[in-house]
C-alpha cells in the first residue's frame, strides 16, 4: 500500500529540516450499520412529517366539510320553507271551488244540469 | 467569581424553576382534577350549542290529495331588552314592520327585568326579513313552523286547529296530534371563536309527522257549505248542519256546519262556532226517527208495508194527547203511507204494537244512545232514556222522535245502513295515516235485506208523493224522510217558536251512492223539514251526483230510458 510520504519528491537538502507535518488522520470509515440507522431516521422523520401533514390536512378537510354541511343545512331549511310556501300557494290555487268560481266569472261556465246530461252506456265488449 | 458562588446561583435558579414548575403543576392539578367538571361545562357552553330540531308537522289531505292543513315556515321575533339602545325608535320600527301596537312593543322593549321577550311569534317571513335588514340591536329571529289552512273556512270545524306551539288543540288536529306531530331531533353544534359552526354532532335525528288522508272531498264539502250558508241566510236560521256519507263504506265525504270560521284566525273566533255540531251536539230528530219504529215493526214481522190501519187525527197516550201535524179526519193508512205522510198517530200505533221493550232494543240496535265510534274527538252518545225511566207517555213521543236526542252523524249512519241493504258501517273521516293501508271500518247487520229494501221503497214514496217532494233531484230517484221537531224549552215543555227542520235522504235510490243529512236550527218563516231542509238536500245532491266519479248515471225511469245504449 503506497503512503503519502513515499510518493512525495525529496525536499532540497539546504532547506532546514522542518518538523514533519502531522499526518492527517484517515477519515473514519462509517460502519454500514450506522449509515442505515441515519437513513432510517430520515425516512421516519419524513413519514411522521407526512402523517402529521396528513392529519392536519384531514382535519382541515373535515372542518371545511362541516362548514359546508352547516351551509347545506341552512340551504335545506330555506328550501323546505320555500317548498312549504309553494305547496300552500298550490293548495290555494288548486282548490276546485276557486277554479269553479273563476270558470264562472271568466268564461261563464256553469255546472251541468243532471236533467240535460246524457250518459252513454257501453256494451260489455267495449270495456 | 468563585466556583462556589457560581454553584450557589445555579442552585438558586434551580430552586426558582422547581418552585415555578411546582406551582404550575399544582395549579394544573387543581384545574384538571378539582375544577375540571365546572370549567368543562363553561367551555362547552362557549364553544358548543345544543339545538332542538323541530319535526315538521304532517300535512292533512282530502281524498283528492288537496292540502287542507299544511306546515309553513314563519319567523319568530324576540328581543333582549337589556341590549336595546333606543327603545322608542325600535318600538316604532318593529310595530310598523310587524303591524303591532307600538305602545305594547315599547313596554316590552323597556322591561329590563327580562333578558328575553317575544315580540311576535310566527310572524310573516317577508315582514320579519324586512325588519332583520334594519339590524336593530337587541332584536333576534328564529324560524318556526306555523300551521296554515290554505282552504281557510273549508271543513274548519272538522280539521280543528293547532296552537302556537304546533300542538293540536281541536278537531282532527287534536285527535291525530300524536301522528301529525312527529318527534323533534337534537344536535350539538361545535363553534369556532368567531361563532361559525365547525362540527355538528347529531344525537337524535328528527322524525317528521305523518301525513293524514281524509275521506272528505273538498269539492263536495265546499258545495255543502255554500248551500248551508244560503239556507241559513234564506231562513234566518241560527245554524245548519250537513253530512254527506258514502253508505257502502261509511266514508264521510262532507261534514259542513254553518256559520263556519277561518281556522287561521281561530283565537278570534267565538268558541260556539268552532264546534263540530255534526258529532258533538244532539237534537230531537222528530219524524226522521220514525224510520226506527217502522223498521222494528217490519223486522218483528208485526206488519207489512201494505198493512192498513184506521187512524184518528189524535191519540191519547197516558196523560198526553198527540195528533198529526195537519188536521184531518179519521183515515185508513198503510204502513208505507204512515211513513210518507209522516203520521204521528200511525207511528205511535206501530210502536204500541211493537211494545216498549222491543222499541228500546231497536233504538239501541240502530246505534242511538251510543257513540258511532267516528274518528273525531268529543263524540256525543246522544240522549236515550233507559227503559226503567220511561213514563207512560214515552211510548207516545219517543217513536216520533221526541224525548230523545241524537247526533246528526248517528242519524245519517242509521239511514246509511238502510241504504246499504241493512248493514251499518261505522262512519269515518280518516282514510289512512302515512303510508299505512286504510283500515276497514266496523260493520254489522241491523235489519234484513228485505226490510231494508221495503224501507227504501217507503222512503222513495216520501219524496215522490209525501212530505219530501222538494227533495226531488231531476233525473234521479230519491229516498228520504223529513223531520220537524220543536225544541225543548226551559220549563220542561216544547217551544212553539223554535224548531229544528231536517231531511235525511239517499241518492240514487236504486243504487245508493250518497246519504245526505241536512238539519236547520231555528229557521224563521217556515219550520218544516220538507220546506226548509229538503231543498238544501236537493241542491247538495244535484251537484254531488254530477261531480262524483265524473257523474252518476240517472236512475229515474224517464231519464234512465233516455240514456243511450251503445255497443261497439
Amino acid at each position: 500500500m503506497a503512503s503519502w510520504t513515499d510518493a512525495a519528491p525529496a525536499l532540497p537538502s539546504h532547506r532546514p529540516r522542518s518538523r514533519s507535518r502531522p499526518r492527517p488522520k484517515p477519515a473514519p470509515k462509517r460502519r454500514p450499520q450506522a449509515r442505515r440507522g441515519v437513513a432510517g431516521g430520515v425516512v421516519w422523520i419524513a413519514i411522521v412529517a407526512v402523517l402529521l401533514a396528513g392529519v392536519v390536512a384531514l382535519n382541515v378537510a373535515v372542518l371545511r366539510l362541516n362548514v359546508q354541511l352547516d351551509k347545506l343545512d341552512t340551504q335545506r331549511a330555506d328550501l323546505r320553507a320555500e317548498n312549504q310556501s309553494l305547496a300552500s300557494q298550490l293548495a290555494m290555487a288548486g282548490a276546485s271551488p276557486r277554479i269553479q268560481l273563476q270558470a264562472e266569472k271568466q268564461f261563464g261556465l256553469v255546472p251541468a244540469d243532471p236533467a240535460e246530461t246524457t250518459y252513454v252506456r257501453l256494451g260489455p265488449r267495449a270495456r | 467569581m468563585s466556583a462556589k458562588a457560581s454553584n450557589r446561583r445555579i442552585r438558586l435558579l434551580l430552586g426558582v424553576f422547581v418552585l415555578a414548575f411546582g406551582l404550575t403543576f399544582l395549579r394544573a392539578a387543581w384545574l384538571q382534577g378539582v375544577r375540571a367538571a365546572s370549567f368543562g361545562r363553561i367551555a362547552s357552553s362557549q364553544h358548543s350549542e345544543d339545538v332542538v330540531i323541530p319535526a315538521a308537522r304532517g300535512t292533512i289531505y282530502d281524498r283528492t290529495g288537496l292540502q287542507l292543513a299544511i306546515g309553513e315556515q314563519a319567523q319568530t321575533v324576540y328581543a333582549d331588552p337589556r341590549q336595546v339602545t333606543d327603545p322608542k325608535t325600535e318600538a316604532a320600527a318593529v310595530s310598523a314592520a310587524l303591524k303591532l301596537d307600538p305602545n305594547q312593543v315599547y313596554q316590552e322593549l323597556t322591561d329590563r327585568t327580562h333578558g328575553f321577550v317575544y315580540v311576535k311569534r310566527k310572524a310573516d317571513p317577508a315582514q320579519a326579513a324586512k325588519l332583520a335588514k334594519k339590524g336593530l340591536p337587541g332584536l333576534g329571529f328564529y324560524a318556526e313552523e306555523r300551521r296554515f289552512y290554505p282552504q281557510f273556512s273549508l271543513a274548519s270545524q272538522v280539521l280543528g286547529y293547532a296552537g302556537v306551539d304546533n300542538h293540536g288543540l281541536a278537531g282532527l288536529e287534536l285527535s291525530l296530534d300524536r301522528q301529525l306531530a312527529g318527534r323533534p331531533g337534537r344536535e350539538r353544534i361545535v363553534k369556532d371563536a368567531a361563532g361559525q359552526a365547525i362540527d355538528t354532532v347529531v344525537s337524535q335525528p328528527e322524525r317528521d309527522g305523518r301525513d293524514v288522508y281524509l275521506t272528505l272531498d273538498h269539492t263536495i264539502q265546499a258545495q255543502a257549505q255554500t248551500v248551508l250558508r244560503d239556507t241559513v241566510a234564506k231562513w234566518h236560521a241560527k245554524s245548519a248542519t250537513a253530512i254527506v256519507l258514502d253508505p257502502a263504506t261509511g266514508a264521510v265525504r262532507a261534514m259542513a256546519i254553518s256559520p263556519g270560521f277561518d281556522a287561521n284566525t281561530y283565537p278570534q273566533v267565538w268558541r260556539v262556532l268552532q264546534r263540530n255540531r255534526a258529532v258533538t251536539d244532539t237534537y230531537e230528530p222528530g219524524s226522521t226517527f220514525k224510520l226506527v219504529t217502522v223498521a222494528g215493526a217490519l223486522s218483528e214481522r208485526l206488519v207489512s208495508p201494505s198493512t192498513q190501519f184506521t187512524l184518528p187525527y189524535e191519540i191519547q197516550v197516558a196523560d198526553r194527547k198527540i195528533h198529526d201535524a195537519e188536521p184531518r179526519g179519521t183515515e185508513t193508512m198503510s204502513v208505507s203511507q204512515i211513513l210518507s205522510r209522516s203520521s204521528n198517530v200511525g207511528a205511535i200505533t206501530l210502536a204500541q204494537r211493537l211494545t216498549q221493550h222491543r222499541l228500546v232494543q231497536w233504538i239501541s240496535r240502530f246505534g242511538f244512545g251510543h257513540p258511532t265510534g267516528i274518528d273525531f274527538p268529543g263524540e256525543s252518545d246522544g240522549i236515550v232514556p233507559p227503559e226503567r225511566r220511561w213514563s207512560g207517555s214515552s211510548i207516545g213521543n219517543i217513536p216520533i222522535g221526541q224525548g230523545i236526542a241524537v247526533t246528526p252523524i248517528q242519524m245519517a249512519s242509521a239511514y246509511a245502513a238502510i241504504a246499504n241493504r241493512g248493514v251499518w258501517v261505522r262512519p269515518h273521516l280518516v282514510e289512512r295515516v302515512g303510508t299505512s293501508g286504510a283500515t276497514r271500518p266496523a260493520r254489522r247487520r241491523i235489519v234484513s235485506k228485505w226490510v231494508a229494501t221495503e224501507l227504501m221503497a217507503m222512503l222513495k214514496n216520501v219524496v215522490a208523493e209525501g212530505t219530501g217532494t222538494l227533495a226531488a233531484v231531476p233525473g234521479y230517484q230519491v229516498a228520504g224522510k223529513t223531520g220537524t221537531a220543536a225544541k225543548p224549552d226551559r220549563e220542561g215543555g216544547y217551544s212553539d217558536t223554535r224548531y229544528v227542520a231536517s231531511f235525511v235522504g239517499v241518492v240514487p235510490a236504486s243504487r245508493p251512492r250518497l246519504v245526505i243529512l241536512v238539519s236547520v236550527d231555528e229557521p224563521r218563516g217556515a219550520i218544516w223539514g220538507g220546506v226548509v231542509a229538503a231543498p238544501a238536500f236537493a241542491e247538495i245532491a244535484k251537484f254531488d251526483l254530477q261531480y262524483l266519479d265524473g257523474g252518476v248515471p240517472p236512475d229515474a225511469p224517464a231519464t234512465a230510458a233516455s240514456s243511450t245504449a251503445a255497443t261497439p
